[in-house]
C-alpha cells in the first residue's frame, strides 16, 4: 500500500521532471547545447508568477504572462548571449555555467532569500480510494504537463514552423540551402524551452514546494538524468525518462531505510550509469541512418 | 542584343576566412538557358555556386531577375526563385520523404491544399517518391535522393535551378536518368539551369553554353557544342 502511494506521488514529480527534461531536449535540438541554466530559468519564471499574483493577477493568468515573458527572455538570451558564443569550441559550456550562476544570482537579488508559497492552480482536497490519497493538485499537475506536451508535439509535427525546426535540428546546412531561417529556429527553440520551464516551475509549487532560489536544483539533476537515459534528442525519451526518475526517486527515498532527500540523487546517478553502459545513445536515442 | 540576363554575376570575389577562392568571376545565365560550369577539383566551382546563393562571404555584383542579391540572405535568394540543389544533395535524412518535399516550399506562402496538389505533381514526375512518401529520406538510394533533392527544389518554384555535381556517386544509368529529367524540366517548363559537373561530356550534351573555371577565374566560355568539339580545350581543361 505504501509502495502504491509512493508510486502515485512519484508520477507527479516525474511529470515535472519530464517537462523540464523536454525543455532541455528542445534547446539541445535547436542549438546542440545543454542548457544547465534551464532549471534556474524556470525558477525565475516561478518568481515572476509570484510577483504577478502579488499585483492582484489570478494565478492562471499570472502563469500565462510568465510563460510568455519566459519565451521572450529565452529567445533574447539565445540571440544576445548564446549565438555569439556558439561559433567557438568549449566556450558554450562556460557560457552555460555562467548563465546558471547569473540566473541564480538574479533570483536571489530580486526575490530575496525568503521562500514564499504560490497560490495553487488547482482546488484543495482530493480523492481517496483503497487507502491511497490523491490530491487534485497532483492530478492537475500531471494533466497540465500532458496537455502542454501534447500541444508541443502537435506544433512540431503539424505546423510549418515545427517542421522547419526539426529540419534545422537534424541538418542545419541543408536547411540554409532550402531557405529555412536557421537562426530564427534557434531562437524559437530557446523560447519554447524557457516557456516549458515556466510551466514546470509553477507546477512544482503545486506539489508543496515554496518558491526560492534553489527550488529547481534537484529537479534539474533529475531532469538531466531523465534526458541522459532518454536520449538527448528524443522528446519521447525525455518524457519517459522523467517519469522513470520521478517514480524511482519516490520509491527509493520512501522505501529504502536510511535513504532520504538528496541521497536519492546518488541512486538516480547509479541508474544512469547502468543504462548508459548498455545503451550509450540512451533508451530512445537512435543511431543515425544513412545510405550513400 | 539578347534579353536582360536572368542571372548576372560581375567581378565576383569570394573567400573562406583568409583563403581567397574566386578572383573576379563574371558569368550570365539568360532566361531559359542551360549553362554548365566545368573545371578541375579545387577550381572554385562549388564556392561560386555557394557565393551566388548567399552562403559564402562575397564582394562584387550579383543580380538576379533585376534584383541586386549580392548582400541578400540565403532565404531571400531562394524566395526570389534562385534555388540550389547542393553537392551531396542536402536532403533531410531523419525526416520523411513527404516532409522533405514540404520543406521545399518553406519560403513560399501556400495553403496546405495547394501544397498537397503541387507535391502530387512532383510525385507524378518521380513516382518512387510517392511509394516512399512515409519513409525516412536517409533510407533512399543515391539516385532516389537526387530525385528527392530535385523535387524539393522544384517546390520552391525556381526560375533558375542551380545544381552542384548532380551525378556525384551515382551509377551511369542513374546519372543519365537525372540528366534526362533536367532536360525535360528545361524543355517543358522553360526552366533555366546552371549545372556544375565533373561529367563534362554528359553535361555539355544538355547545355547551351559552358564556362571553364580554373584557379578561381573563368578561363574559357562559349557555346557548349564548340567547347565539346575543341580537342585542345578538352585536353587542357577537361582531361579527356
Amino acid at each position: 500500500m505504501l509502495a502504491l502511494q509512493l508510486l502515485v506521488d512519484g508520477v507527479g514529480k516525474g511529470a515535472i521532471y519530464a517537462a523540464l527534461a523536454l525543455a532541455i531536449v528542445v534547446a539541445h535540438r535547436s542549438t546542440g547545447l545543454i542548457n544547465f541554466a534551464q532549471g534556474e530559468f524556470a525558477t525565475l519564471s516561478a518568481m515572476l508568477t509570484v510577483a504577478l499574483t502579488g499585483l492582484g493577477l489570478g494565478v492562471w493568468p499570472a502563469l500565462a504572462v510568465a510563460a510568455a515573458a519566459s519565451f521572450a527572455a529565452g529567445a533574447l538570451i539565445q540571440v544576445v548571449i548564446v549565438r555569439p558564443a556558439m561559433r567557438r569550441d568549449l566556450v558554450p559550456v562556460v557560457i552555460m555555467i555562467g548563465l546558471y550562476v547569473c540566473a541564480n544570482a538574479i533570483g536571489q537579488l530580486t526575490f530575496g532569500q525568503n521562500p514564499r508559497p504560490l497560490e495553487g492552480l488547482f482546488p484543495a482536497g482530493g480523492l481517496v480510494f483503497g487507502g491511497i490519497r490523491v490530491q487534485w493538485s497532483l492530478i492537475g499537475v500531471i494533466l497540465l504537463q500532458a496537455v502542454v506536451i501534447t500541444a508541443l508535439t502537435l506544433f512540431f509535427v503539424r505546423t510549418k514552423i515545427g517542421l522547419g525546426f526539426r529540419a534545422v535540428a537534424t541538418a542545419p546546412e541543408a536547411s540554409r540551402v532550402a531557405g529555412i531561417p536557421v537562426e530564427r529556429m534557434h531562437m524559437i527553440g530557446w523560447g519554447i524551452a524557457a516557456a516549458l520551464g515556466a510551466v514546470a516551475g509553477v507546477s512544482l509549487t503545486n506539489l508543496g514546494v515554496y518558491v526560492e532560489s534553489h527550488m529547481m536544483t534537484t529537479v534539474l539533476v533529475y531532469s538531466l538524468a531523465a534526458v541522459t537515459i532518454g536520449g538527448f534528442d528524443s522528446a519521447l525519451g525525455a518524457i519517459v525518462g522523467g517519469a522513470i526518475m520521478g517514480v524511482v526517486e519516490s520509491l527509493v527515498t520512501g522505501l529504502v531505510p536510511g535513504v532520504s532527500g538528496d541521497v536519492g540523487i546518488l541512486v538516480s546517478l547509479t541508474i544512469i550509469v547502468l543504462i548508459l553502459l548498455s545503451r550509450p545513445q540512451g533508451l530512445f536515442g537512435r543511431e543515425r541512418v544513412a545510405r550513400v | 542584343m539578347p534579353l536582360v540576363p536572368l542571372l548576372d554575376v560581375d567581378n565576383l570575389h569570394a573567400r573562406y576566412g583568409q583563403a581567397r577562392v574566386l578572383h573576379g568571376v563574371s558569368l550570365t545565365v539568360s532566361p531559359g538557358e542551360v549553362v554548365v560550369l566545368l573545371g578541375a577539383n579545387g577550381a572554385g566551382k562549388t564556392t561560386l555556386l555557394r557565393a551566388i546563393t548567399g552562403h559564402v562571404e562575397r564582394t562584387g555584383s550579383i543580380k538576379f531577375a533585376g534584383t541586386d542579391i549580392t548582400r541578400a540572405s540565403p532565404a531571400a535568394i531562394v524566395s526570389l526563385g534562385l534555388v540550389q540543389v547542393p553537392e551531396g544533395r542536402g536532403t533531410f535524412a531523419d525526416l520523411t520523404v513527404q516532409e522533405n518535399l514540404r520543406l521545399g516550399a518553406y519560403t513560399r506562402r501556400v495553403t496546405a491544399a495547394a501544397l498537397a496538389l503541387e507535391i502530387s505533381e512532383i510525385v507524378e514526375r518521380f513516382p518512387i517518391l510517392g511509394e516512399r512518401a512515409g519513409q525516412r529520406a536517409g533510407l533512399l538510394s543515391g539516385g532516389e535522393q537526387q530525385m528527392l533533392a530535385i523535387g524539393r527544389a522544384l517546390l520552391a518554384r525556381p526560375r533558375l535551378l542551380v545544381l552542384d555535381e548532380p551525378s556525384l556517386g551515382l551509377a551511369p544509368t542513374v546519372t543519365r536518368a537525372v540528366f534526362d529529367t533536367l532536360r525535360e524540366l528545361h524543355d517543358e517548363q522553360g526552366l533555366s539551369l546552371l549545372v556544375v559537373e565533373q561529367n563534362a561530356d554528359l553535361s555539355l550534351g544538355i547545355a547551351d553554353r559552358a564556362y571553364v573555371l580554373e584557379a578561381g577565374e573563368i578561363q574559357v566560355d562559349g557555346p557548349a557544342a564548340a567547347i565539346r568539339d575543341d580537342a585542345g580545350l578538352r585536353r587542357a581543361y577537361l582531361g579527356y
